[in-house]
């Protein structure tokens, strides 16, 4: 079984890309060259992500293929409206967009993890960092601004967001490189649930910003598997989608 | 203050400025004071007519030196990361270089600056406080690179 992704940096299709299953998984730009890259792997399923598909080309390949290839596209933020109305083709979004639009054939999105690379191996030896993932934000929260420095000195470590300009942000990484980082340090600053499950899997100690002053969890935070889903299960799940 | 040991200053490029004439001032009493150990100046493009006699190297001599280094630019602690005679390395740090590429990738920039010999002297405290929260605590706060201030830290 072949599956082909279309290349995004998003957190979903990130990880899709570090899994290891029974499945070939290729990720792939496919601007401009869907076709070739298609009759190239012959996948039986294709992911595509909804912010690059609204294109002449995707839409196309859509009517051609939807009844031989199973077609699925992932919804990163909001809905795309017009691929909705889409014949033969599942979505993918979080359970909030999927119950707003019940008339589409939508897939709730579970709280994914890979498990593969996000666990509890070789975290003994944890350093006093505090890590702050912000790929998905467009702006520091003021109360986040508030404690880096000048107006602090602790030691908080921003990652993955190249449009904000802050001398704690440290640069890119990918996922293997966050779940090292993660299992190396002792706190995850949590500034909503993006990658709080990963974190908590690497035995991170998760602090809400106002637990920053004394670096004291004020709120509970555990992993329990039961909450979440891994990516080699939700791609089985897709494959025997009826 | 005497010292004795053997020092090698790495400069990419000594341009004809005040900040280069300071430098250079302090490596010539590092000589007067250190009239035992070897030291010399790696360098690869010179804009100078004086060098204060200073004995000068080729960049490239550089991964065959024995002692310690100082390094000026972080394309020196690149160059100097996997020389395997140097003993510690010494970066005068006066900026802060990923703030101006945000979409480089932490692992080159960890590579870099959590080598195992490598020491900050930082050219300020907002530089002291920033490596230390990013990366590592640097030995002391030098903001001229007088051969005072140096020898503080360092001797």
């Amino acid at each position: 079984m072949k599956i082909l992704v279309q290349k995004d940096n998003n957190k979903f299709v990130n990880n899709l890309r570090n899994i290891e299953t029974n499945y070939r998984i290729v990720v792939e730009d496919l601007d401009n060259q869907l076709y070739q890259q298609y009759y190239r792997l012959k996948p039986e399923i294709i992911i595509f992500v909804a912010s690059k598909s609204n294109t002449k080309e995707v839409l196309q390949f859509i009517s051609d293929n939807s009844l031989e290839t199973k077609i699925f596209i992932y919804h990163h933020d909001e809905l795309d409206k017009n691929l909705l109305k889409l014949p033969n083709v599942y979505h993918l979004a979080n359970s909030k967009k999927a119950k707003e639009n019940p008339d589409h054939k939508i897939i709730k999105l579970p709280k994914l993890i890979n498990e593969q690379i996000f666990n509890s191996l070789g975290t003994e030896n944890k350093n006093e960092d505090i890590v702050c993932l912000i790929d998905h934000i467009n702006k520091l929260p003021v109360e986040l601004a508030q404690k880096l420095y000048p107006a602090t000195k602790l030691k908080i470590k921003l990652f993955n967001n190249p449009k904000i300009r802050h001398h704690q942000n440290l640069g890119l990484l990918d996922e293997k490189q966050k779940s090292e980082l993660l299992k190396s340090s002792k706190y995850f600053l949590c500034i909503d649930d993006h990658y709080l499950y990963e974190a908590l899997a690497c035995g991170c100690e998760v602090l809400l910003i106002e637990d920053l002053p004394n670096l004291k969890s004020s709120k509970q935070f555990s992993y329990n598997k039961d909450f979440t889903e891994s990516y080699v299960n939700f791609i089985e799940k897709l494959i025997h989608e009826k | 203050m005497k010292n004795n040991r053997d020092a090698g200053f790495v400069f990419i490029k000594l341009d004809n400025n005040n900040a280069y004439n300071r430098y250079l001032d302090t490596i010539k009493q590092f000589i007067d004071n250190n009239p035992i150990g070897q030291t010399v100046i790696f360098n690869s493009y010179n804009d100078r007519i004086n060098t204060n006699n200073i004995p000068i190297l080729h960049l490239s001599h550089a991964k065959f030196f024995y002692g310690d280094l100082f390094l000026f630019e972080l394309g020196g602690a690149i160059l100097s990361k996997n020389f395997t005679n140097i003993n510690k390395r010494y970066l005068y740090v006066h900026t802060v270089p990923w703030l101006e590429s945000p979409a480089s990738g932490y692992s080159s920039w960890k590579d870099v600056y959590e080598s195992d010999n490598l020491e900050f002297i930082a050219a300020n405290q907002q530089i002291y406080d920033l490596y230390e929260i990013c990366w590592k605590k640097p030995i002391g706060i030098s903001e001229n690179f007088t051969y005072e201030e140096l020898s503080k830290i360092i001797l």
